[in-house]
This record gives structure tokens, sequence and C-alpha cells, in this order.
């Protein structure tokens, strides 16, 4: 902010009373405008007719006050609106000080943060300044902040009072933000003290209702990393008061050991009840020596059917930190922040029929078919559209029309007809599935949300994986559809796997499972602040040096799984 | 003993973090709501200075200036809202920041949404770009509207240094017959003491008119604080407050809203706490009010004449009341009924309520808008909207000849396109009557529903107590 100490300038009187800030500036004019093109448009109602060319009769049209610095007005200088966009007009006009029998509440404080010094003088003194300058042949007048008096033209001078503190951050042109958060120990001691008196104005619950949130830890490093990720739910239940009832299960291999069976009526009937899930993995050499009765369905596809989890979201975003530890080149993907979303219970997967048929002359014939409908389309392209307009405001969506004119002709329409009819906001983008994974590591900061079908997404989505460097920091989610009570059910999965190498090491990296957890919280909890409180301290641990070994880069130390956690922990806690 | 102390002071010392130099306190801000004007420009401005957001739990945000009113609106149907808009999307999403979108059930204008979501609490600070801010004192909130750095400054430290104000109380005394609205009242009053006596104040409205009012009621007379001068306009807490905010979707629930009204019931100004100026309005003998200036304070009684300013002693209010009759197009000494009318525009955070579109929709039923006139209805929020559509007031306007519109600020303000053209005349439910407020050249009357439906039928500025129900 510019200092003010001393001014000297041509004064205009403008001896009106409660001139508003909607004539100092129009409403109409403060649309798109940049706060240093509002000059023009100040007092635009009084400073031009209605055909657009000068009045003369208004003050700051004549030629003796054109160039004022310094405005003597009436009473209640500023009344009305809030708009600080009238000190910046003011100030593009030229105008850094204003005396006036009194202001505007709001405007008077709008001037302090802008470097404008707004002087309040007894009527009969700014009467006089007034005269004085109409009577001047040059209106020039001197505004001494430092040893607060006004010289006017004729050379008298008038004393003028301010509070130390405005006086000083004037001379100063001192940044408030700055200054007031030296105060910031103070600011949270005070939060802290009134959260336990006050605790409704910074704990507001939309529902009283508890989500219930089912850990199935599941295969490999999956009991390893969700060991970290119900510490950190355990830490929003304590502190931040989330409204979640947290539960667990064995699934996997760990349930076949306890309970001779894959999946209990128990737990699937957890699986069910729950809200959400958090998932760690599948997997693991063990299952070849089950009976294959027991092997015949898989239960994490199982649960994506059943819950009919079509909606699956994958953000992938480059940590500067981590550049390094990335496939490609750190320019290429520098600044990389997308998300793929991906159709998750339909396509060539889930499509009948399929089969395989011996031929008379001994050889084989398979296949498997690729449905889509119009309703399947429609859905999952209206969470990537709804997805853009809180991010770029972009949709890339993903087919192969040029070649399966049936299915991915469908596709391409559908999505396109939605945006035009419902998102017309959205810029919408298509691609060939081919374009896309050269495009994916060519330059993949171009991408912001990419939508595509489930095959394609599943193809896709591992090959962004590695923009981000590792596996083990992705996070996912898996959504169903809008239910009758407002929710949808969900689960959220790192993308990492089951890592059988390393399972059992305490070395995996939970940052996926961790950031699956922030999705959790803002799709599941509709809690937004909260998810972007966790996402805020996995990025500060990172930078503060918290690494496992995937992530550390050659020659450099690596922590366990756990220090990673007590690392996001304690800048949870730093944070809160 | 304790000296005797104020609402607006107890509120106000028990925010106080620090005092700082020159009399100027660092407020704790409990609660920040941002519009699409400010949002998008406040995060980005922030995210440039290097700054975080402090508490992002404690912001919420919702569009309501610059968005598009027509039925079936989209995000660019106002091209550049849309600009905001997104914006506005993007920042709040990622500061963590609760928004509230066109078509969600908890949009509207902030200043009647935040009521109804219960997002404003008894004895909380509240803060927004926007000088109507001042409504929320409706329901015993020390509210007040700031300029875009002070946005800032709430959003990377949640407090504001201000220096408190002097008090100010106003007792509304009496009981009001018939036709007579909490517009009325509030302007009759502005009418009385001018459009600066509140400066540098803050204002207790008390009284037995006051404690007979509902909260809709009293979130109107708030709302003409700031064009009394006083950016902050509040009432105290009482059973009708507690009864309203029962069961609201933010509101505390069970035990914690039992020990939040127990806390709420301290906050009462008490019996002997001084004031620095008090005044004493008389109810009884106030008739619907109508303007017919170019500021609230120009105000007659809609069966009164528009005064002549060859009778006004002081040469400084004689020049702008010339020039007031000037812009208007009115001449002195006329009787304002009568005077043709362009336009009629119900809505806003002044009588944008679901109290208003019933009072309107009530004298409304069964006539017709005037040839020549247009009219709007404008909920104030999409709750607003919604619930008049299940009492099926939407069709009374519509059968009558109204617009019905999505909710936003629309014609109090005209960020958004919708303006009163040059030279017409409006009747409006809003707040100002400046010049160029509902567009350039427009000519604007304040007046309540009763007041903008009488104008609607008639064709012209009307009585509305000789229409009858």
């Amino acid at each position: 902010m510019e200092k003010f100490i001393r001014l000297t300038g041509v004064a205009a009187p403008l001896m009106r009373n409660n001139v508003d800030t909607d004539v100092v500036i129009p409403m109409h004019r403060l649309i798109g405008k940049q706060r240093d093109e509002l000059g023009r448009y100040c007092f635009e109602p009084w400073r031009y007719r209605p055909d657009g060319s000068e009045n003369p009769d208004f003050p700051l049209n004549q030629p003796r006050f054109r160039h004022a610095r310094i405005l003597v007005a009436g009473d209640n200088f500023g009344c009305g609106s809030s708009r600080e966009h009238a000190v910046w007009a003011l100030q593009g006009l030229g105008i850094r000080c204003v005396v006036a029998p009194s202001f505007g509440d709001i405007f008077f404080n709008n001037c302090v943060q802008n470097g404008v010094l707004a002087i309040r003088l007894p009527v009969p003194e700014v009467e006089r300044l007034a005269d004085d300058i109409g009577q001047a042949d040059t209106p020039e007048m001197t505004v001494d902040l430092e040893a607060q008096h006004i010289t006017a033209p004729s050379g008298a001078t008038v004393a003028f009072d301010i509070e130390p503190e405005r006086r000083q951050g004037l001379m100063e042109g001192l940044d408030q933000i700055g200054m007031t958060l030296k105060l910031d120990s103070d600011i949270r001691a005070f939060q802290q003290k009134d959260r336990g008196e006050r605790p409704w104005i910074y704990r507001q619950e939309e529902t009283e209702n508890v989500a219930r949130v089912l850990i199935l830890a599941g295969d490999g490093i999956g009991p390893e990393v969700l060991a970290q990720v119900r510490r950190i739910v355990e830490w929003f239940i304590a502190e931040r008061g989330v409204a979640i009832d947290l539960r667990e299960e064995l699934f996997g291999m760990s349930a076949w050991h306890a309970h001779g069976t894959l999946m209990r009526n128990e737990t699937w009937n957890e699986i069910l009840g729950a809200d959400a899930i958090l998932f760690g993995a599948i997997g693991s050499p063990e299952y070849e020596s089950l009976p294959a009765e027991a092997r015949k369905v898989d239960q994490l596809l199982r649960m994506r059917r059943e819950l009919d989890l079509f909606d699956n979201l994958r953000p992938v975003r480059t940590i500067e930190a981590l550049a390094a530890t990335s496939s490609l080149r750190p320019e290429v993907i520098k600044g990389c922040d997308m998300v793929i979303v991906r159709e998750l219970t339909g396509g060539i997967y889930f499509g009948e029929p399929r089969g395989v048929e011996q031929l008379t002359d001994g050889t084989e014939r398979s296949f498997n078919t690729c449905v889509y409908t119009t309703a399947q389309i429609e859905r999952i392209a209206r969470s990537a559209f709804a997805l853009a307009r809180v991010r770029s405001g972009r949709v890339c969506s993903v087919d192969k029309a040029n070649v399966l004119p049936e299915t991915s002709g469908l596709w391409r329409r559908t999505v396109q007809a939605l945006r035009d009819a419902e998102y017309p906001d959205v810029e919408l983008s298509h691609m060939y599935v081919d374009n896309c994974a050269m495009q994916l590591v060519r330059s993949p900061a171009q991408f912001d949300v990419v939508l595509t079908e489930n095959l394609f997404g599943d193809i896709l989505s591992d090959c962004a994986a590695m923009v981000a460097g590792s596996l083990g920091m992705l996070p996912s989610a898996s959504l169903g559809p809008l239910r009758a009570d407002g929710r949808r059910q969900a689960l959220y999965e790192p993308i990492h796997g089951s890592a059988p190498d390393i399972a059992g090491k305490g070395i995996a990296n939970p940052v996926g499972a961790i950031l699956s957890f922030a999705l959790c919280l803002r799709h599941s909890l509709g809690l937004p602040q909260d998810a972007a409180r966790l996402e805020q301290a996995v990025e500060r641990a990172i930078a503060a040096g918290a690494r496992t070994a995937d992530i550390a880069g050659a020659g450099t130390p690596s922590g366990t799984t756990a220090a990673m956690g007590d690392a996001i922990l304690a800048a949870l806690e730093k944070g809160n | 003993m304790t000296t005797p102390r104020t609402l607006f002071e107890k509120i106000w010392s028990q925010h106080v973090i620090a005092e700082l130099a020159g009399g100027v306190s660092l407020l704790h801000i409990d609660r920040h709501l941002l519009h699409d004007l400010e949002a998008g420009p406040g995060f980005g401005n922030l995210a440039k200075r290097g700054y975080g957001v402090h508490d992002p739990g404690l912001t919420f945000a919702m569009p309501d200036h610059a968005i598009a009113t027509a039925p079936g609106r989209q995000t660019d149907t106002n091209p550049a809202g849309g600009k905001l808009l997104r914006a506005m999307r993007r920042g709040a999403y990622a500061a963590g920041v609760r928004m509230f979108d066109i078509g969600d059930e908890g949009q509207g204008i902030l200043h009647v949404a935040a009521p109804d979501l219960g997002l404003t609490l008894p004895g909380m600070t509240l803060v927004c770009p926007d000088s109507h801010t001042c409504t929320h004192g409706g329901l015993g909130a020390l509210a007040f509207g700031i300029g875009a750095s002070e946005v800032e400054h709430v959003l990377a430290t949640q407090t504001l240094r201000q220096k408190k104000p002097k008090t100010m109380r106003i007792n509304l005394e009496g009981r009001c017959r018939g036709a007579l609205s909490a517009k009325d009242v509030i302007l009759a009053t502005i009418g009385k003491i001018g459009t600066a006596a509140g400066r540098g104040h803050a204002v207790e409205y008390a009284g037995s008119f006051v404690r007979a009012m509902t909260v809709e009621e009293r979130l109107t007379v708030c709302n003409l604080s700031i064009e009394l001068g006083a950016k902050i306009g509040m009432i105290a807490p009482d059973d009708t407050t507690y009864a309203y905010l029962s069961g609201r979707r933010y509101v505390p629930k069970a035990a914690l809203f039992g020990r939040a009204v127990a806390h709420w019931r301290t906050l009462l100004t008490d019996d002997d706490a001084a004031f620095d100026i008090e005044h004493m309005i008389r109810v009884d003998d106030i008739s619907p009010q109508i303007t017919w200036g170019t500021s609230p304070q120009d105000v007659i009684s809609v069966d009164g004449r528009v005064p002549d300013p060859s009778r006004e002693p002081d040469a400084e209010r004689r020049r702008s009341m010339h020039a007031a009759l000037d812009y208007m197009g009115l001449a002195p000494d006329v009787p304002i009924e009568g005077i043709p009318v362009d336009w009629v525009f119900i809505g806003s955070c002044t009588n944008g309520r679901l109290s208003d579109l019933r009072e309107a929709a009530k004298l409304l039923a069964g006539r017709k808008v005037a040839a020549g006139v247009r009219a709007w209805a404008v909920p104030g929020s999409e709750a607003v909207k919604r619930a008049a559509e299940r009492e099926g007031l939407h069709r009374v306007f519509t059968a009558a000849g109204f617009e019905w519109r999505e909710p936003g600020c629309s014609m109090c303000v005209g960020a958004n396109g919708d303006v009163v053209a040059p030279g017409q005349r409006s009747v409006s439910t809003t707040n100002r009557n400046f010049v160029g407020r509902q567009g350039p050249g427009a000519r604007t009357h304040l007046g309540s529903p009763a007041t903008a439906v009488a104008a609607a039928v008639s064709g012209t500025i009307a009585d509305s107590r000789k229409l009858g129900v």
C-alpha cells in the first residue's frame, strides 16, 4: 500500500450531503472491470449527461478542478452500499484525500484499507475550506498527515485529529493482514476457549445423523495403511467433532483365516448398512490355495455391483516436492491436476452375452459384449460436469467413436446433448482413447476432468497414475446413486493394491489411503472444509520432509508407514 | 455490581481478542458470508498475496448479486455473472468453504437464505461484503457490512480491526393497524430522523411494536438500518426468536440448543444501561409510506403530496430536493397517488421473504396487473420460492400478470442486468432509491409489498388500503 505522509495537490469542492457510493460508482460498472479501470466511471451519473458528454456544471469537470487529488465534501460522504469499488474509483480519478464533516461508516473503513486519508472536520471548517478553494486562483492545498494540518490555498491552516493507529498505518503503508497475523496465537487461544463456551459457533451439523463408516483393510499392505487411516479418522472424530460411527470388519484372507469364509453374512450386512467403506486392498498369493468354490466370487467386484458404485473418481495431482519420483520429466508433469471420472458398473466388464465356445476344428471362439444405455451414460456424465463446475470448468470425454460408432457413438452423443441441455457453462471436448493415452504421458497438465467408460478408464487411470510419481500417493472414490435419504453409498480405496512383496514390513505408503478418507469427508460426509484440512496437512507433512521408501528418491532416508501417519497427524494438530 | 450494559456492548466485548492502539479492537468473526461479486476476487487476491483461509468452516458462500433471475437460468445466462460464479465455485472449493450454488435449496439472497438456514444465530458476530448485512441483527446478531479488503482480512485471520461505535436505541412504541407493515414503520422512522442519524452508531430497536413483530418483520426493520446511516442494527432475541430458530438446518440441536438459548438470554440489554442517543417513534399514526426522492429519507405518506422545495429553509437541502424532483420527473406539491408507473418489483433482502409474498398474494388474488405495467416477483431464496410454490402463491402472481422468477438480488441493485429503463418509474419493495440504483436514469419509489401490489393493479402509485382484501 502506498504510504501517505504529505500531499500537495488540487482540491475540489463537492459540497453535497449524503453522497452515496452508488453515485460514486454505479453497480453496472462494478461487473467485469478491474480496480484500475473504475476511475473513468467515478461519479458517472453526475459527471456525464445521458448522451455521454461531460456535464460542465459538475465541479470535477471544470478545468481548475480536473486533476484534483483532494475532495472537500458535504456531510455523510460515502453512505449506502459497502462497495470498496467506490474508494478504488476515487483513487482512479486521482483522489487520495477526502475532507468532510462525516463519512459513511463502511466507506470510512474502506478508505483506511486503501491508503486514502479521510479527514473529519466540523461543518464550519469544511465550509471555510470549500470557500477558500472556490476563491483561489490556483486551488491547491497541502495535507500534512505527519503534522496533522491542512494548508488552504489562501495559506490559512486547519489542524485535524486522527486516531494514532490509523495515522501510523497510512504513514507506513502497512499490510493489515500481516500485522494481525502477528497476533495469531491470541486468535487461536481465543477460539480454543470459545469453542468450549459456544461450541455451536464452530460445529455446524447439518443433520443429527451419524455416518456409518466401515473399515475393510483386506489383504497385503491393506491392514498396515488402514491402521494409519484409522488414527486419522479418530482424530477427526475427537478433534473436529465429525459425526462418524466407525466400525471394522475382516475382509479377504484374514476373514478366511478367522472364519473359514471370505464373506460372512454379518460382514455383508455391515457393508450394506455402511454410508462409506474405507477399503484397503484385495489380492494375495494365498488365494491359490483356497478351494475353487470359495474363490469363485471376487468380493470387491461384488460390492461394486451390489452397491451400484458406478461413479469412480481418481484425482491425480503433481506434488512438487515429489516431482523427481515420477518416471516422466519434471517439466512434463509440472502443474498437473486432473480427475479421471470412470464409469464403473457398465461396459464390456459386465455386458452380456459373454462366453467361450468350442469350435468343430478343436479351436475356441470367445466373446465379450460392450453395452451402454443412455441412462448409464447420463448419470456418470452428470457427475463429471458437476465436478468440472467446482474446478476449471472443462471436461474431456474419451471414447473410440471412430471405430465403435455404436457404444462410443452413443456415449459421445449423450454426453454432448447433456452438456448442451444442462451444463452449457462447462467446456466439453472429445478425444479418442488412443490419443488420450499418448497425451497423458506427453502433456498431462492439459487435462482437468476426464470422463470415460469402464475399460478405457481402467487403462487410462493407471497411465495417469505415473504422473504423480508413486501409486502409493493416489486415492480413489467409487460412489453409488443418490438414495432417497439424500446420501450416496461409497467405497474409498487407494489405487496401489495389495503389494504382497512389501506386505508386513511396515514400509508401505499410507498417503493414498489417507487421501481416500479426505475424499470420504468431501463426498460422503459433506465436509469439504475438513477434506481440505486433511489434504493440506498431507501436503505440509510431505513439504516438511516426511517420506516412505517409494517416494524417498535415491539416497534419501525414508521412514515407516507409522512415521508418515505421525507426520500427518502432527500437521493436522498444528493446523487445528 | 457490574456496569449495566447494552445487547451490543455485551456481544462486542465477548468477541474482543485484543485491544489495539487508538481505540481499535481486534474482533473475532463468528460467521463470514460471501456473495458472487466479492468471493472470487477475494479468494483470488488472498492466494496472490500468499495467505491461506484461517477457518473455512466459518465461511459460507452463495451467489445472489450477478446471477440471472430468468426462469431456467444457467451459469452463463448473465455472461458477466457467469464469470464471477465460476471464480466463486473454484475459490470456495479450493478453500473448503461451503457453497450453496444455483439450484441448491440453500441458495438465495444471503440476507434471506442465511437466517432461513439457521446460519445466523443470536450473539454472533457476522460480516459480509454487503451493507445490508445489518439485516441479520433481526435475530440478535452483531452483523455489519464490510469492504473487499476486509473480506480478505477476515478470510486470512477470522478477525477484523474495528473501532467500537456509539450506541443508539430506537423505541418503536404502539400497535399498528391493518395495512401497515414493518417496512412502513422503518421508512417512516428514516423519514423522521434522516439517513445520517445512525452514522457511527450501533442501533438497537426496542419497544412494544418490536416485541410484537415476527422474526421476518424484524429482519425487514434491521435491513434498513444502513439507510439510517447505521451499519449495525439489532433486536434482542426472545421467545419469538427461539421458536423461529428451533429445528433449522444449521441451528444447534437438542441439549446444545438449550445451552445456546440459556447463553442468548444473558445478552439482553440491562434495565439501566445507557445509550448515547435514544429516539422514540409512535407507530400508531403511521400510514403506508412511499418515497418521492432519491434518498430513503425522502419519504411521505402514500396519501400525501410531493413536498415543495420552496418551503425548505436550508439552502443545501433545497438544492438537493430540486435535484431529486428533477431526477424523479416530479412536480412539487402534487398528490403522489395517481402518478403512473411502468414497473413493479417485489423481492430483495428487504421484502423477499415468504411472509412478504403471502401478503402481496393475498392482496393480488383475483386482480390483474394494469396494462402497460411490467411486474416481477422475485423470491428471496430457493427455499422461499419452493415454499411459495407449495402454497400456490406463484399461480396468484402469474395469473395476475406478474413474472415469477428465480431467486437473487435482481432489480434491487441491477448487478445482473435486471434494470429499469432510463426515465421509467418503478414501485419497488427494496431499500434504496438512489440515483441510478435500479439502472441508469431509473426512477424508484420505495414501498411495502402491499403498496407495490396496489401500484401494479392500479397502474399508478396507489394506497393499498383502498383496495381492500
